[in-house]
């Protein structure tokens, strides 16, 4: 092994040392260590793992093939962007073949709960027991739809991601500005994907398979709710509908009896240790005396006293330095 | 000239000094935990149904005589807003003499499921504005995002008791061409959207899900960058707290919301109604500001622009600032931008 990959080596053991907590100098092979990771979940003897934690072992085992790949070509001297069309090609192959093997969108069936749930399904719910059968089946039924339909959304979800690829194949093949750095080839792949991912999302398929997969885990969650709700019933444990009748109980008492509604708001309650902040804590009881003296005082009572308008005050110091969170969030801030 | 010009001891060197800060990143992250946004003193001063009633300490000697009040979304917290002592828009404001009051919502359980947005909009804030209108001075409102839809509502509804209005990044137009979220809303059943409370992980998922790589993949390999920086660290760790810690949403609220709005856009159309009164953007007479962010893949530009065309005031005006929906309120230039505009614009309509 050369210097640079004596260095990269030690580097990934410090980092596994830090984060895991293992010690990284019995580390050969990090991306076999992250296989292993995702293997061990589902390694109980006598039961297959999981899809999750095969399609997680799967994408361990595609991360150690293009880390191979990286590493042969470095060691060629290849072109670094040459590198970088043939891992995308690597990737879209990947997808292709992953989405084809369902390893993505897991549809596969290794504990055989879907073929169960089908036949269980469609069983004649007959007898003493009927209730509780309708209830269950109409759950695993759901379970089904939503799995399904979660199946959907992922291969177009895959889908985008493989266009985003492709994208970025083209935008490495356009003329434009040059890329300098490794982190300008990532944002520019970043760019391609979230590009990509914009035109696939607003297409009305996927409108519907959204729309198909939103409703299919509400109904699921219904559904699981109705089993739950009769279980806890023979505990004399409340349920969803016990809770609502005593909402519109409650709502029906204050419809008559309004807690704050404009006929309260000349007299505002006093608060009862309202304070949140140190600084007004101390004023807050006189404060409350005063109300509970006066109980028709304007709210500027309270309000005004209990905070006295104070001289503006000295910036604190050591501002924070040019760290621009916008720049992180101006185009990716997620919601309000 | 080749697209990429990198040699591959560039990228050995960039790879090394990244696996480097990563290294060192977990004791500044471990370190950064615990730290919280928002935090200015402020004054519970009234609660009804299920808003609370705050105002903040002034930071400036004169402050303007109209009480204003911040109304926020129901989604997410107003501590966006009071992110911390050096990024609060908050603060800002109160430099600039503006007596701020702000609406926080207390997170709905499961015996509030079947409210209504006139719970919110009627009954709660309708009993905050006349708890401060009491004063005899009147109200100034300002509306930030879904809040903001809130407040032209509210003003339409009451236009005697709002004396100024301002809105921040607030939706009018719900059927603008770029506006994801409305896109992924039409094949959504809303009676099994309202048939619970909405976890707040579950919205989370799906505001990811508008730029998932940069916002569950990108974000953080920025974030590596900064590791050095032991403030700039905390800074991120209090918007990822902000952001994650969502309240649940009340069912009745969320289905009339998306109804109403994304799915029959009646603000823009016509035939909202609120607790039964109808609701016309044309009763705003007051003096309107609206502020809306230029790369907001939230609220698009133009689903705010649209409030210009509907408004009934003859004090219309509108301010553009460069950021997303968030930056605008975060970042350091935006910020000012915005409560400098908001305080200028108020205190020129005293």
């Amino acid at each position: 092994m050369d210097d640079q990959g004596a260095e990269w080596q030690r580097l990934q053991q410090d980092f596994l040392k830090q984060w895991l907590g293992v010690d990284g100098a019995f580390i050969a092979d990090p991306w076999a260590m992250l296989k292993d990771l995702f293997q061990q979940p589902g390694s109980v003897p006598g039961i297959a793992p999981s899809p999750p934690w095969n399609a997680f072992k799967a994408f361990a085992e595609l991360l150690r093939a293009q880390a191979g790949i990286l590493n042969a070509t470095r060691k060629r001297r290849v072109d670094v962007g040459a590198a970088m069309q043939a891992l995308l090609e690597s990737l879209v192959r990947g997808i292709d073949a992953a989405i084809a093997a369902q390893l993505l969108v897991g549809a596969e069936d290794p504990t055989g709960a879907v073929t169960f749930g089908r036949a269980f399904a469609a069983w004649p719910a007959l007898g003493l027991g009927r209730e509780w059968q309708v209830k269950l089946q109409r759950a695993w039924q759901s379970w089904l739809v939503d799995r399904e339909a979660d199946q959907r959304l992922r291969t177009l979800q895959w889908r985008a991601l493989r266009a985003g690829c492709e994208r970025c194949r083209r935008a490495l093949a356009a003329p434009g500005p040059a890329v300098t750095s490794l982190r300008g080839l990532y944002d520019l792949f970043v760019d391609q994907l979230e590009a990509a991912w914009h035109d696939a999302v607003m297409t009305d398929e996927y409108a519907r398979a959204f729309g198909a997969r939103i409703n299919a885990g509400l109904a699921l969650r219904l559904a699981v709710r109705d089993c739950v709700q009769a279980f806890s019933g023979l505990f004399e444990l409340a349920g969803r509908a016990e809770l609502d009748a005593l909402e519109r109980r409650l709502r029906a008492l204050e419809e008559r009896q309004p807690v704050a509604t404009g006929a309260e708001l000349s007299r505002p309650e006093p608060l009862a240790d309202t304070s949140e902040v140190a600084a007004g804590a101390a004023s807050a009881p006189a404060a409350r005396a005063r109300s509970a003296r006066r109980p028709a005082a304007a709210p500027r009572t309270t309000a005004g006293k209990a905070a006295p308008r104070r001289a503006p005050r000295k910036k604190a110091p050591g501002r924070v330095a040019d760290f621009d969170i916008a720049g992180v969030f101006a185009r990716d801030d997620t919601k309000d | 000239m080749p697209k990429v010009e990198l040699s591959w001891e560039q990228v050995a060197e960039e790879l090394g000094e990244w696996e480097r800060k990563l290294a060192s990143g977990h004791a500044t992250l471990r370190d950064a935990a615990d730290v919280r946004p928002g935090g200015s003193p402020r004054r519970l001063l009234h609660t009804a149904g299920r808003a609370r009633l705050y105002r903040y300490e002034a930071l400036n000697a004169d402050p303007l005589a109209v009480p204003t009040l911040i109304v926020y979304a129901l989604v997410n917290r107003p501590a966006m807003a009071d992110l911390e002592p050096e990024r609060s828009l908050l603060r800002c404001l109160l430099a600039r003499g503006v007596d701020v009051h702000l609406i926080e919502w207390e997170d709905p359980t499961g015996l509030d499921r079947s409210g209504s947005l006139a719970d919110y909009i009627e009954r709660d804030l309708g009993a905050c504005v006349d708890f401060l209108a009491a004063a005899g001075r009147g109200v100034n409102l300002v509306g930030i995002c879904q809040g903001g839809t809130f407040a032209l509502c509210y003003a339409a509804l009451h236009p005697d008791k709002v004396r100024n209005l301002v809105v921040t990044v607030t939706p009018v137009d719900f059927h603008t061409p770029r506006d994801t979220l409305s896109h992924w809303l039409r094949y959504v059943d809303l009676d099994l959207l309202g048939s619970g409370n909405l976890p707040g992980d579950l919205l989370n998922a799906l505001f990811l899900a508008l730029k998932p790589v940069r916002l569950t993949q990108q974000k953080y390999v920025g974030l590596v960058d900064q590791f050095g920086e032991r403030r700039a660290v905390e800074t991120f760790m209090r918007m990822e707290h902000w952001i994650f810690d969502s309240p649940v949403l009340a069912a009745g609220a969320l289905r009339e919301f998306a109804q109403r709005f994304y799915r029959d856009n009646q603000l823009v159309e016509g035939g909202l109604e609120i607790g039964g009164k109808p609701v016309s953007l044309a009763a705003l007479t007051m003096p309107v500001l609206n502020i809306y962010a230029a790369e907001d893949h939230l609220v698009p530009p133009a689903a705010s622009r649209a409030l210009g065309a509907t408004v009934g005031s003859s004090d219309y005006t509108e301010l553009e600032v460069a950021g997303g929906h968030i930056g605008i309120y975060v970042g350091g230039r935006s910020r000012e931008q915005v409560a400098g505009a908001i305080a200028d614009w108020l205190a020129s309509r005293r």
